[in-house]
């Protein structure tokens, strides 16, 4: 296992990260919302998996995380637990693309 | 001081704003088994001259350098993989998580043991989170999390600011246990008497621009930096 792997695993084990996890749940049915509701108003299936559409509501998702970490000033604790901000993030890619997947999988 | 000796330098830098220059060929470092304060008046740069030195700002020219060797793209994370623990001015713990949830987070991702930690400075509020404590409280926390990663430089702005004297007294002692032990201790501040309580070396900043002086505690403190108010 490689360090910066090593320090990956570490860190999605971290009370931060499960912190992180709450609030990424809840951005997660927020746009998941919204991209059903979209998709209502034009016909199609509220809970379709669509993956261009998946990945710009992910996207945002991070984004808006992002902002609320900075504003927090835990970019800086983050730092000092040898972390970008970006690698904090970034299990959480494949966390939206595997609920809106299982939430498309059970719908269908 | 030779730069040679330093752990952690940022030489030659300059940075523009807004075609005014805030800092201007500037250099601070930290060294081995010392404490070095950089002092100058609000507004002389002594943050972004931080900013630079951590890797969360870069700078127009200069460069960072970690024992010796130029760090082209000087991040924090990446600092602080080779040792660095940067504690700022502003509140940056995490207000959801307990003081011993900090501390056992930086243990962990920095592979090393947490309540030595904490024994070490005598914390007895890890179930509290950073919300409740006081600041003195919260600056012995922040620097028992710098412990708990292993840091070997430390980086601290401002760190004495809002402090009742009894906290004053015994963030200087143990800024000082810590450079004993051989750690890097680096902070900025506008107050002589935590300079005077501490500090081994001092940089005094002016307008962007730093200045070493070795003999800071044989000289008046009017003659540290030309800024100084009164001159």
């Amino acid at each position: 296992m490689t360090a910066g792997r090593g320090r990956a695993w570490r860190w999605v084990a971290t009370p931060l990260c499960r912190s992180y996890l709450v609030s990424f749940l809840v951005l997660w049915v927020v746009a998941k919302t919204a991209l059903g509701a979209g998709a209502a108003y034009y016909g199609l299936d509220p809970v379709a998996f669509q993956p261009y559409n998946e990945t710009w509501a992910c996207v945002l998702e991070l984004l808006v995380l992002a902002h609320f970490i900075r504003r927090r000033g835990e970019d800086v604790l983050l730092g000092n637990i040898g972390l970008e901000l970006g690698d904090a993030l970034l299990p959480f890619v494949p966390l939206h693309f595997a609920l809106s997947a299982a939430l498309g999988a059970w719908a269908g | 001081m030779s730069a040679a000796a330093a752990r952690l330098s940022a030489e030659a830098v300059d940075l523009r704003r807004g075609g005014r220059a805030i800092l201007r060929q500037a250099y601070v470092d930290a060294v081995p088994g010392t404490v070095t304060a950089l002092v100058g008046v609000s507004g002389a740069g002594k943050t972004t001259l931080f900013r630079v030195l951590t890797g969360r700002l870069r700078p127009d020219g200069g460069q960072v350098r970690w024992e010796g060797a130029s760090l082209a793209r000087a991040r924090l994370a990446r600092l602080v993989r080779h040792g660095l623990a940067f504690l700022p001015d502003h509140a940056w713990l995490s207000r959801r998580l307990t003081a011993g949830q900090h501390l056992t987070m930086a243990a962990r991702m920095g592979g090393r043991a947490a309540p030595e930690a904490a024994r070490e400075l005598g914390i007895d509020w890890l179930d509290r989170t950073p919300d409740t404590l006081s600041t003195g409280e919260r600056r012995l926390t922040e620097l028992a999390m710098a412990i708990a990663l292993g840091a070997t430089v430390l980086v601290l702005d401002e760190p004495f600011r809002e402090l009742d004297p009894p906290h004053r007294e015994r963030l200087a002692a143990e800024l000082h246990r810590l450079a004993s032990e051989g750690r890097a201790v680096l902070f900025a501040d506008h107050d002589v008497t935590s300079v005077f309580a501490c500090a081994d070396r001092l940089f005094g900043i002016e307008a962007g621009a730093t200045r070493n002086i070795p003999d800071f505690r044989e000289r008046p403190v009017q003659d540290w930096y030309l800024g100084w108010p009164g001159r």
